[in-house]
């Protein structure tokens, strides 16, 4: 099934930028993932590996978009760090052999097509892709 | 070649043999470029007259390199490094990871830090054969990745054992924890370094080489990663081996072999072998703590450790603060360390460390920082009675990371 994501599915409670900001990504998972939302907080400590597991039990694979707005935003606003805040904390983890920093893609349509075919998968995308079968919009809350 | 690689690499090919795989593999690699001088200080008179070293005040920079700045000259080679990582997957519950390092210390020739194979029996459960970096330390994974951490160096008073890699065999189990995770990692092993820099350069003065072994090697960490804070925990036990091997008389001023024994006639050594029995299989204990907080821009760094044998012991802490100004991160900390040697007599200093660190693009970040060691040493075979001496260095320069 096929639908335009549509930016009011973020909760605008969420995030202390504008309403134009909170246009510009949204979170998708897995369909058999067992979930349809995720919390601000709990989506920070997943990406970051800072925590395993998904709500549904699931081991979580992350994935995103390489650049753009809607990853600026995402660090910004979900991670709340700059790039190279982030990129410092992908080193230490990488070259300490803990975890690899998220698979990162060109286009949303190619982290859509990842998550769907990957068990526990969880990611950011750009509001403006199209869903594809095999995965779901999950809406973004607060807490 | 070590039983430890053997073992590796036998199962390694193994696995491989029986395996229907798609490799998939990524390279990364670190570089830092750093110039340093001190500025201030007085010159001991263990450095001027033990070491030789006529051209302190000297600050040491990296106690596990043999490395130190000195007033005559601008060094570029004591905290810079670089290193090259591959990690192969084979599947997906099997990778091999390698890394080599090259540090000035050992005028930047590559030295083998990682290679080992992972198993992973669960999602969450790993085993690692091989060799690895010794992770007695908040920041001993990723030591000379200097791009990973805020300041030039880690902190000569925290930091301060002379080897930081071992062979082994460990394990890790991760699992999630209220609104966080954990990780619970044990290792055995053992390491072998047969002309240490750090104990030859810097504490046996004309000594010819510097062999230590620690070996029956157990060692159990704790780490607690929530949101903005993480804490770890560290102990590990082992048995120390050390000989000393050298090619003057300072041997026999230190009483490990009798001038008699040590050359004959020829100026060759007279025993055969020219080593000196430090430490034969003592067993020493090192316990450690660190807590980093990073919250709204604020960051906190606490670390602390206790090392103990038969009849030595210190004790070292650490303390940090710093906040984050966009893409400019200024800090300041300080750290202290004591120790109690029944040869030396006390080895006590603190360091006072200012930073600012500047991220001016992406994967790349320029480092100024400024030392002060106070050295309150007291070692009753020198007039002076310290080790290096009070010292000032300022040391600035590029880390990059890709």
């Amino acid at each position: 099934m096929f639908s335009k994501v549509l930016y009011s599915f973020v909760l605008v409670s969420l995030l202390s930028s504008s309403l134009n900001a909170l246009a510009n990504f949204v979170v998708i998972a897995n369909d058999n993932a067992g979930l349809s939302s995720v919390s601000s907080k709990d989506f920070r400590a997943i990406y970051l590996k800072k925590k395993l597991y998904l709500a549904s039990g699931e081991m979580a694979v992350v994935a995103g978009i390489k650049e753009g707005d809607a990853r600026d935003l995402f660090i910004s606003d979900v991670l709340r760090k700059s790039e190279s805040t982030l990129n410092s904390y992908w080193a230490r983890l990488m070259f300490s052999g803990r975890a690899n920093p998220p698979r990162l893609f060109s286009s949303s349509d190619e982290v859509l097509e990842f998550v769907a075919a990957t068990p526990g998968a969880i990611a950011y995308i750009a509001d403006d892709a199209e869903l594809i079968d095999g995965v779901k919009l999950l809406s973004l809350t607060a807490k | 070649m070590n039983i430890w690689f053997k073992c590796a690499v036998s199962t390694s090919l193994l696995m491989l043999a029986q395996a229907s795989f798609a490799i998939d593999y990524k390279v990364s690699g670190f570089a830092s470029l750093y110039a340093g001088k001190v500025v201030g200080g007085k010159a001991s008179d263990y450095f001027v007259e033990d070491l030789g070293e006529e051209d302190c005040p000297c600050f040491i920079s990296n106690y596990y390199d043999g490395t130190y700045y000195t007033h005559d000259k601008v060094s570029l080679n004591k905290d810079s490094t670089y290193g090259l990582k591959l990690a192969v997957d084979f599947t997906e519950w099997f990778s091999i990871n390698t890394q080599v390092e090259g540090l000035g210390g050992n005028d930047f020739k590559p030295e083998l830090t990682w290679l080992y194979a992972r198993f992973d029996i669960m999602q969450n459960w790993s085993v690692d054969i091989g060799r690895k970096a010794l992770p007695l330390y908040y920041y001993s994974d990723f030591l000379n990745v200097r791009y990973a951490m805020p300041w030039v160096r880690v902190s000569g008073d925290i930091y301060g054992w002379p080897l930081t890699s071992y062979n082994g065999i460990s394990t890790s189990f991760l699992g999630d924890l209220g609104d966080g995770s954990y990780r619970i990692s044990a290792w055995v092993g053992e390491e072998e370094d047969k002309d240490n820099r750090s104990y030859r350069e810097l504490y046996w003065g004309g000594s010819d080489k510097y062999y230590i072994k620690w070996s029956e090697m157990v060692g159990l960490s704790f780490e607690y990663d929530y949101d903005w804070v993480s804490a770890r925990v560290v102990a590990m036990t082992s048995k120390a081996s050390e000989e000393v091997r050298y090619t003057n008389d300072v041997a026999v001023d230190w009483g490990y072999i009798d001038v008699d024994e040590l050359y004959d006639d020829y100026g060759t050594p007279a025993n055969g072998k020219g080593w000196g029995v430090v430490s034969d299989k003592v067993r020493q204990n090192f316990y450690g703590a660190s807590l980093m907080i990073d919250h709204n821009d604020m960051l906190l760094q606490l670390e602390a450790n206790m090392f103990d044998s038969d009849d030595y012991e210190s004790q070292a802490y650490s303390i940090a603060t710093g906040y984050r100004f966009g893409n400019i991160t200024p800090m300041i900390g300080f750290s202290s360390f004591k120790d109690k040697d029944p040869d030396f007599g006390r080895q006590i200093n603190t360091t006072t460390s200012l930073v600012v660190r500047w991220d001016f693009i992406e994967s790349m970040a320029l480092k100024v920082q400024y030392d002060f060691l106070n050295d309150k040493t007291q070692w009753p075979a020198y007039d002076d009675g310290k080790f290096t001496g009070d010292s000032e260095v300022v040391t600035a320069g590029v880390d990059y990371v890709f």
